[in-house]
């Protein structure tokens, strides 16, 4: 008799505590590639490389579609190309839903103090919260802004300005950044950079 | 969220005051406003020119961001077994992986090809190992090529401003002949610009053109369907006021050009409702943009008209169901009740808080357009509560009398077969 509630309670015990371990276990189908991309994207979808975007708690379909572009043509892979050659759509699929799932960079607390005002006087006609939201976390096929790494976001802008980037569709990422001065991409990245 | 706006918007009011900024527009934050009712929208329309009638009510809605991969055969098998179909019928996985399947058309070899919405392809579906489809890329490099047909051993290729042909595709499917333009007397409006092809069994394609708009006064160029002849480029207009059709058909017992019809967004969630329409006589006008639905005027552009002026729709499909391509049964496979009826792919709804369409309905209705019957035939599956899984974009009979549904979302063409 006393071993059976011994016995329940190692039971009960393993039930209870959570598996840490296995929550941020990612699958198996990128558990070795993400060795890869973990080199510039940081460890935990955190990067901490000039240029190199974080990529936690980007939405998944953002990621995706982000992957699928790079290998089909879409979007200029460049140091990304020798990755996305090989990447199955399983994988795809994987590391859209395994990024999702990481927390999301913290709000930057250092560098240049951003200034909300003039960043909104930018922002504000160019409706850039209705794909990426009022707090700039992105949704669906637009990507997380807020805590990206501000020299990222000046890339980004500078890239989708001059048409070396596109974007989806119609484009609405180049015809929004076609007018933006050097100043006003540099005062939108701090501003987002710092966003929670 | 309500909360969070209301005080980033008077924070935004308040800077504006302290610091003069008078020309800063809280309002500008709030609805999306465009102006549509000229050129220059049409011809530089902003990536969301569809958001820009926005209302309050129906605040935040945006379309679907479709599915960047096709989905797995496992996810299609556990959504198929969802979807409920009439008693003797089964749907089932014809194809996987034929990326953002839209209109489809058979070869004279048995090969399928496939549009795609934007991803600019045209996939060609043959048979490959263990007796599965395999698709591949046969056309790249296009734009939106939605429409596809198949006539004299040429397949024909809409992509918004451009009909393309390409001679005997299927004697060398590894590369694709070179394209020749057969009609290109078209506006280059990208909004709603994306066409379907209609054989009308004469040799010509009747081919929808949609306003550049939501709603507004279009050009004269568009809001239409064409007869176009591919023979000698030359092309009449046979039907008007028409907001935006990606999918029609020939009555087989008449020769009448059926189509459907997507109907305007942001009045509300249940109005007006999308549309079957039937064209009995040259130049036909159907109402938009002064009046939806066969009798609702609308707010702005009714004009003075009465809705009693243009020929109403046959049936009113529902709100924002989304109705897209469209095939008139002439088989023998399905029981004899569903010969000459019609099969719609309802696409489904982005523009209402509850989710409208996602399904295929079935059509019974006379050659005179007289006593029409709608029942839902196959619904469940494409929806999972207001999750999108799946969303059927044409139809189109199988030469064993079956029914091919191709879907975007997923990326695949199911086949529905009856047996008794």
């Amino acid at each position: 008799m006393p071993a059976k509630p011994r016995f329940l309670l190692a039971a009960l015990v393993a039930v209870a505590l959570p598996s840490a371990a296995s929550a941020a276990d990612p699958p198996a189908s990128i558990k070795s590639l993400l060795t890869t991309c973990n080199a510039c994207h940081g460890a935990k979808g955190i990067s901490t490389i000039a240029q190199t975007p974080s990529l936690a708690g980007q939405p998944d379909i953002f990621t995706q579609y982000q992957l699928v572009f790079m290998r089909e043509g879409g979007r200029k892979p460049g140091v990304m190309a020798a990755v996305v050659k090989t990447l199955t759509d399983e994988q795809i699929q994987a590391l859209g839903a395994w990024y999702e799932s990481l927390p999301p960079p913290p709000a930057l607390k250092t560098g240049a103090a951003p200034d909300e005002a003039k960043a909104m006087a930018i922002i504000t006609p160019r409706h850039c919260d209705s794909c990426h939201k009022e707090d700039f976390s992105g949704q669906g096929e637009t990507g997380r802004l807020a805590g990206q790494r501000p020299d990222y976001l000046i890339k980004a802008l500078k890239d989708f300005r001059t048409g070396e980037r596109r974007g989806r569709g119609m484009g609405a990422m180049m015809e929004v950044s076609v007018t933006l001065k050097d100043d006003d991409i540099q005062t939108i990245a701090t501003y987002l950079a710092h966003k929670p | 969220m309500r909360r969070q706006k209301a005080v980033h918007a008077c924070l935004v009011g308040a800077l504006a005051a302290a610091f003069g900024c008078g020309a800063l527009s809280v309002q500008a934050q709030d609805l999306k406003h465009y102006e549509s009712n000229n050129k220059n929208f049409w011809l530089n329309p902003p990536a969301d020119w569809f958001l820009g009638d926005e209302t309050q009510a129906q605040k935040g809605l945006v379309p679907n961001p479709g599915q960047p991969l096709p989905s797995s055969q496992a996810d299609l098998e556990k959504m198929l077994a969802n979807v409920k179909l009439p008693p003797g019928f089964k749907i089932k996985v014809w194809a996987q992986g034929v990326p953002q399947a839209r209109q489809m058309a058979w070869g004279d070899k048995g090969t399928l090809f496939v549009g795609t919405f934007d991803k600019g392809v045209v996939s060609a579906v043959v048979d490959g190992e263990g007796g599965k489809k395999v698709a591949k890329p046969f056309i790249t490099g296009l734009r939106m090529p939605t429409g596809v047909a198949f006539m004299n051993h040429s397949l024909y290729v809409i992509d918004i401003d451009k009909l393309y042909k390409y001679d005997n595709p299927e004697a060398d499917l590894s590369k694709a002949p070179e394209a020749k333009v057969v009609y290109d007397d078209m506006p280059p409006y990208v909004p709603h610009g994306w066409k379907y092809l209609v054989d009308d069994g004469k040799g010509g394609f009747y081919v929808p053109f949609g306003p550049p708009c939501n709603i507004c006064m279009p050009p004269t160029s568009v809001s239409q369907y064409r007869r176009v002849d591919p023979a000698d480029g030359t092309a009449e207009i046979v039907a008007l006021g028409i907001r935006n059709s990606v999918g029609g058909a020939v009555d087989p017992r008449t020769g009448d050009l059926w189509f459907t019809e997507n109907a305007r967004d942001w009045m509300s969630d249940d109005m007006p409702s999308d549309k079957l329409n039937h064209v009995t006589k040259l130049g036909e006008h159907f109402g938009y943009p002064h009046c939806h639905q066969g009798d609702t005027p609308d707010p702005k552009f009714a004009m003075g008209h009465k809705c009693s002026e243009f020929t109403p729709p046959v049936v009113n499909l529902g709100p924002h169901v989304a109705p897209l391509g469209m095939k008139f049964y002439t088989g023998s496979q399905f029981p004899a009740e569903y010969k000459n009826g019609i099969f719609i792919a309802e696409h489904g709804s982005w523009n209402r808080h509850k989710k409208n369409g996602y399904r295929i309905v079935f059509i019974s209705v006379g050659p005179d357009g007289k006593n029409p019957k709608e029942t839902v035939f196959a619904q469940g599956g494409f929806l999972d509560g207001e999750k999108i899984v799946g969303r059927p974009a044409d139809i189109l009979q199988a030469p064993d009398g079956s029914l091919l549904v191709a879907d975007d979302q997923t990326g695949a063409v199911y086949q529905i077969s009856y047996s008794k």
